[in-house]
């Protein structure tokens, strides 16, 4: 899709005004419907960016990300918008500079639509945790998007914006981009800068692409990975290895993804994609990854510890403007009143959640003992990439749900997280791919995985699968 | 299971300020979670790595300058929600 727009935009089919403005029209007209979008880009900022990105174009007619629209989730920094996570203790919050990543985009002409909606601080896997208001799905506007990064999925699946950029702690990328029928893919841990993201869980959270497309993930991805002075974690990545024919790749399948109780429709989807596969030589064979059911259970508590320690620098004195805030008698006082309101309720339970299982007499008996499985996780991934190059495994248990179906149960909330958390606690990546719809018409996603640091190899893999898909 | 005052103590040391009504569903709530996460407390694992290396090595900067964008201070005192010449003005600490 990039290619085909930068493509008009160089033979002077359209310009990049027409472009922001047959986007802008399809946000106005549907994201009243969807809330895929928290807040637009418009104005001086707006008309600044396109006038940068025909500069751009001028220059440089090779640069493919010049007047591309994209949409960035509300938990990432941009200068000049409102950067809210979706919370209501940072309504009024506009950031102050821009996020590594939104600079290096920047630099290539990309124009930012606006900020899509989040479940509050990117806690949650179906946006029905925003301060704001949940996102719709746009296959089906009573069931929900996904989580966390909903907005952004709904705004590509939906055509109000070409990609977009979201962040994934523990699926928040691959399971929304599944339930909308699009690509997204988490990169290895430290690929990408997360300066300027709004930390959740820092140990695990990793930004990338959702986009129509592998080929266009590949485009963004290749324009923010890359090592940042500003985030001690990130790190440079090996080039992608020579392209392998179908013929001589090895593919896992890890047979704890392959129980009970996934639905039906997706387990059929999966299982026609091997026998095409298998078609066309490609070697498959059962792998295992025994420690699978204990990787949400060890995210669920290294993920709130983490999450309770970062959330608690928004004290409501620093980071919002003074009105809706109340005052306090003295701090604490101040404190127990504005953090009490300002945050939702599943960031209270996740800020209370992390707040038990550091404290002193539970640290060993949760903490230490999760960190010990997550060592043990990554150590079986690294065993698995070295018997195959790839897993296939499906991205969630289910498709899309109905909004409002777990909102009052978090552990059936928690579980549409089963099969992608354990990407986040190895460090590797993966991707969703489309595989397909139900018999009601809703996505039904296909998840890869790769070993750590083989980010460009796994696009390029995704590429080779996606054509398959369509075929 | 926790009880009211480990939830009230609990949300004391994250300063969070609960209803008497969500006390009673983070009550809930949290057995549930807890109870979920326990397998892994329980799991018995042989041969459990030390959790101290692997991925999360710490990385450390030399401590030189580390003043990038002198303008950026400005800005983010400039986003204070009150504040006395460049100082965040807060209540009374007592």
């Amino acid at each position: 899709m990039i290619k085909e727009i930068h493509q008009k935009l160089v033979n002077h089919e359209v310009t990049v005004s027409d472009l922001v403005k047959t986007y802008s029209d399809n946000l106005q007209k549907h994201n009243g419907e969807l809330n895929a979008y928290l807040s637009i880009n418009e104005g001086a900022l707006l008309e600044e960016a396109i006038q940068n990105a025909e500069q751009i174009l001028k220059n440089n007619p090779e640069e493919l990300l010049a007047g591309i629209p994209i949409a960035v989730k509300d938990n990432i920094l941009v200068k000049g918008l409102k950067a809210t996570a979706a919370s209501k203790i940072l309504e009024n919050y506009v950031a102050v500079e821009d996020a590594t990543i939104i600079g290096r985009l920047k630099e290539r002409g990309v124009i930012i639509l606006g900020k899509t909606n989040l479940d509050e601080f990117a806690m949650g896997s179906s946006t029905e945790h925003s301060a704001f208001g949940p996102t719709h799905n746009p296959y089906n506007l009573d069931l929900v998007p996904g989580g966390s990064s909903g907005g952004s999925a709904a705004a590509v699946a939906a055509d109000l914006s070409v990609a977009a950029l979201g962040s994934d702690t523990g699926g928040s990328i691959r399971q929304p981009a599944s339930f909308c029928g699009v690509v997204g893919f988490k990169p290895s841990y430290g690929a990408v800068s997360r300066y300027g993201l709004l930390a959740l869980s820092s140990s695990l959270d990793q930004i990338g692409p959702l986009a129509k497309n592998v080929s266009d993930c590949q485009t963004i991805f290749a324009a923010i990975v890359g090592k940042d002075p500003k985030d001690a974690t990130t790190v440079s990545l090996p080039p992608a290895a020579p392209l392998k024919d179908l013929k001589s790749i090895r593919i896992g399948l890890p047979k704890e993804y392959f129980v009970e109780g996934t639905d039906s429709a997706i387990k059929n989807q999966l299982e026609k994609l091997i026998n095409q596969l298998k078609a066309a030589g490609t070697s498959i064979e059962e792998v295992s990854l025994p420690l699978t059911s204990l990787a949400l259970p060890c995210y669920y508590i290294i993920m709130p510890a983490e999450a309770s320690s970062n959330l608690g620098r928004y004290d409501g004195l620093r980071y919002a403007n003074k009105e809706g805030f109340k005052d306090g008698e003295n701090l604490l006082d101040y404190y127990l009143r504005n953090k009490g309101t300002g945050f939702g309720s599943e960031s209270r339970r996740r800020i209370l959640l992390g707040t038990y299982v550091l404290s002193a007499g539970y640290y060993d008996t949760y903490y230490k003992k999760a960190l010990q499985v997550q060592e043990a996780i990554r150590r079986d991934f690294d065993r698995v990439f070295k018997q195959v190059d790839y897993l296939i495994t499906p991205t969630t248990p289910t498709p899309a749900f109905a909004l409002g179906a777990k909102t009052d149960d978090p552990i059936s909330m928690y579980l549409a997280d089963i099969f992608t958390v354990s990407a986040n606690l190895a460090g590797v990546p993966a991707i969703n791919l489309n595989g397909g719809f139900n018999q009601n018409g809703l996505p039904l996603g296909i998840q890869l995985i790769a070993g750590r640091y083989q980010d460009f190899s796994l696009l390029n893999f995704s590429e080779q699968i996606e054509s398959l898909l369509q075929s | 299971m926790l009880d009211k005052q480990e939830i009230n103590h609990l949300a004391d040391l994250a300063r969070l300020n609960l209803t008497e009504t969500e006390n009673e569903s983070l009550q809930k709530d949290l057995d549930g979670i807890l109870n979920y996460v326990n397998q892994l407390a329980e799991a018995k694992i042989d041969d459990l790595p030390d959790a101290s290396i692997g991925l999360s090595e710490n990385a450390v900067r030399e401590d030189d300058n580390p003043v990038i964008n002198s303008s950026l201070a400005q800005n983010i005192v400039e986003q204070f929600p009150q504040k006395e010449g460049r100082s965040l003005k807060i209540p009374p600490v007592f």
